[in-house]
């Protein structure tokens, strides 16, 4: 890791800190468009989710995360699945990201350029590990954003076909390479 | 169906799952109006499984269970089948609550079926090395009966059920009648030959299951078809491609038209009449109405699942019985088993890499007992049978993000082949594990609580350490890497091979059912599920207990016959 790099990181992680203590009732808030039991988010975090999806698997020249709409399924799923406390980590986890990306590339992540976004997500990449709230929410829309592709009817049924009914087994078959 | 508001049978059999339903058809098939009682509610095979044909991105949290439902069920979510595709077949624990002496965990299907919908399918013969246990090694007592008993009813029973297997010629693990069986995969067949390259006396077989690999005439006409191996039997096969109670025994029975089957029916009691000093009936709560009802037959056959049998045995007082119905020797809820599961090894192989298997199999490899089988030779009583099998997966590198994170996600470079096996240990029945009524606490129904006091014990934890030792070995001689060993410290009762409370044996004085299951001391009444096993062998127990029932069944008409009962 080279010398900038490693700076950033270290500016980052220091923002965050501090980014957590700035009060949310700052800024002006509409609605999210998904109903949530056991947390809240409003429209912008909503919008923030369905972006860092996307980046995490954008649309080429097949569906991409915003396609099959990943960000409302890891809503879902930390708001019907996930314990209380993650489900607190999550959020603050996302206020942290919003905040630490804008203190450190000025514009909001919806809103910025592609190589921004780029070079914040190899931070968290690099730091998936720390163990921090930032981290934690990171980690956790990722893994969620591949489960939403992964278990999709597109990837399922285009990507690795899924059988729900093979009607055989062949117990030992050359390996193809297909 | 019957008649609604008859209340007088031939027969009342008390449980409509594995056993249960192989009591409903031998006495219907033979003209006998018979009442089964089922506690949860009806399941229809096709229209009640809900979930049987979605597709993995149709449900909601992609087959997890929610945190509140897991929170509310700390027992039955340890169960693998408590997913989000099946959760529905498997008892909530506020459901019916029970006392933890020690921890138990009790998973329970209460439903037309009961837990034949969401079993292993796993149905291997015992044979005289099981039921000569207990009198060669001189724990607990003879089982009244021998393989040669038993053997043409696991004929009888295993050409209904649809058995796949290959005749494998092992004296302890007796081949019956068999559908052809489906592949070994490679990964089975090479360890299979190392096996049989170093150990004599060691077989690695393909695993005997209910499945109809082929099936013959008497499935048609169940209306039944081929195992399309979905792999996915625990949300109802619609094709009927596995055995359970709802695709098979129930629906036979209802065709005969001598069937009445009552859901939400929870038995309060087995009714004892003194003078007539026999048994007249059973008492039913409606679990809906809470409406109490009575009725009548000659003949009770209690398939209620072995914990559930021993509650209804001794909630049922009379002066003649005053610490449960039969229970003149005082064993009954005593010597108490179950399967050791708790031990697993897995592996790495990096050979046989131009080699995968195709499609999906419902079964796996197989290595009966072959521990202290002709004579005592180590220091724990008893052994253990073993499951082995394998599989190569699609490697999955997650690292990255965005298109180059995309590509990797549709990549199939396979892994090498990863092994596991799991230990099925034999244990031991002892007079301290007990299964008795807490003097306080009730049920919604009135009904005392099932205080469960059931324990691993030494011989246990000495098993565990062989299989280690031996499946090291094994797996070392293979030239497997990566060997880990995993000791689950699961409590008992996650097997779900719970045994015993109301054991078979020859002496009313020690045991209480004779070699026809039937009571030593109350005629007319039979037990033949689990409950009823005086060991437990290592062989999954579902195939005996539909032999035992089927024994039994054909017995007391005999004797019904003779004006005996």
């Amino acid at each position: 890791m080279n010398q900038t790099r490693r700076y950033a990181i270290k500016q980052i992680f220091a923002v965050a800190a501090g980014a957590a203590l700035i009060p949310s009732c700052m800024e002006d808030k509409s609605k999210a468009s998904v109903i949530l039991t056991n947390f809240k988010i409003d429209a912008d975090q909503e919008k923030l989710l369905a972006e860092l999806a996307e980046a995490i698997i954008p649309k080429t020249t097949t569906p991409g995360a915003k396609d099959i709409s990943a960000h409302l399924f890891a809503l879902k799923m930390i708001d019907d699945c996930a314990k209380p406390e993650d489900q607190q980590k999550f959020v603050k986890g996302l206020e942290q990201f919003d905040k630490t990306f804008t203190a450190q590339f000025v514009n909001r992540f919806v809103d910025s350029a592609k190589d921004h976004k780029v070079t914040f997500l190899a931070i968290l990449e690099a730091k998936k590990d720390e163990g921090n709230e930032l981290a934690f929410f990171y980690g956790k829309m990722k893994q969620l954003t591949i489960q939403a592709y992964t278990a999709s009817q597109f990837y399922l049924t285009k990507v690795r076909v899924y059988e729900l009914v093979p009607g055989r087994f062949h117990g030992c078959v050359p390996v193809t390479t297909a | 169906m019957g008649d609604n508001n008859n209340r007088t049978f031939d027969v009342i059999v008390i449980g409509s799952g594995m056993s249960g339903g192989w009591a409903a058809k031998e006495f219907t098939e033979k003209g006998l109006k018979t009442l089964v009682l089922e506690r949860g509610r009806d399941v229809k095979h096709l229209k009640d499984y809900p979930t049987t044909n979605m597709m993995p991105w149709e449900f909601e949290h992609r087959g997890q269970v929610p945190y509140k439902i897991t929170e509310a069920n700390p027992v039955a979510s340890k169960c693998y089948v408590f997913r989000e595709d099946a959760m529905h077949f498997v008892v909530k624990d506020t459901e019916h609550p029970y006392v933890q002496a020690k921890p138990f965990d009790w998973i329970r299907g209460y439903q037309v079926g009961g837990k034949s919908l969401l079993w292993a399918r796993q149905t291997q013969r015992w044979s005289d090395f099981d039921f000569e246990g207990p009198a060669r090694d001189g724990y607990t007592v003879d089982w009244p009966i021998r393989y040669k008993d038993i053997a043409p009813w696991y004929s009888y029973v295993e050409k209904f059920v649809g058995i796949s297997g290959n005749k494998d010629g092992l004296p302890n693990l007796p081949d019956g009648e068999f559908l052809p069986a489906l592949d070994m995969s490679c990964i089975e067949t090479y360890f299979k030959d190392v096996v049989a390259k170093n150990y004599k006396d060691r077989n690695v077989i393909y695993a005997r299951c209910a499945h109809l690999t082929e099936p013959a005439q008497i499935h048609l006409d169940q209306g039944r078809g081929q195992c399309q191996k979905r792999n996915l039997c625990q949300r109802g096969c619609p094709f009927g491609g596995y055995f359970c109670s709802n695709s098979s025994t129930i629906p036979w029975a209802e065709k005969t038209g001598n069937l009445t089957l009552r859901p939400y029916s929870v038995v309060q009691s087995i009714i004892y009449d003194d003078k007539k000093e026999k048994v007249t009936g059973v008492r039913v709560i409606d679990s809906k109405t809470k409406e109490v009802i009575e009725y009548s037959a000659k003949v009770i056959f209690v398939n209620a699942a072995a914990l559930n049998t021993n509650l209804i045995l001794l909630n049922s007082t009379s002066s003649r019985f005053p610490n449960g119905l039969g229970n003149d020797s005082g064993v009954l809820g005593k010597y108490f088993a179950f399967h050791n599961y708790r031990a697993r090894m897995s592996a790495k192989y990096e050979g046989l890499l131009d080699s995968n298997t195709d499609g999906r199999t419902p079964t796996s490899a197989y290595l009966p007992r072959f521990r202290n089988l002709h004579k005592q030779e180590t220091d724990f009583l008893r052994g253990y049978a073993v499951t082995f099998g394998g599989g190569r997966y699609i490697n999955t590198d997650n690292n990255g993000f965005g298109g180059k994170l995309k590509n990797q996600l549709s990549e199939k470079e396979l892994s090498p082949w990863y092994v596991g096996s799991q230990m099925m240990g034999e244990t031991i029945p002892k007079e301290t594990n007990t299964i008795t009524l807490d003097k306080t606490k009730k049920d919604e129904w009135g009904i005392p609580l099932l205080d469960i006091n059931v324990a691993y014990d030494d011989n246990d934890e000495k098993m565990i350490k062989d299989f280690f030792e031996q499946m090291t070995e094994m797996y070392t001689k293979a030239g497997f890497t990566d060997i880990k060993a995993n000791d689950s410290k699961q409590a008992p009762g996650l097997d779900i091979h719970e045994m015993g409370g109301c054991r078979m044996g020859n002496d009313p004085k020690t045991s209480m059912l004779n070699k026809w299951n039937q009571m030593h001391a109350c005629k007319n009444v039979f037990v033949t599920d689990g409950a009823s096993m005086t060991s437990t062998s290592t062989q999954n127990p579902s195939l005996t207990y539909m032999a035992l029932t089927a024994r039994a069944a054909d017995y007391a008409m005999d004797q019904m016959k003779k004006g005996e009962l």
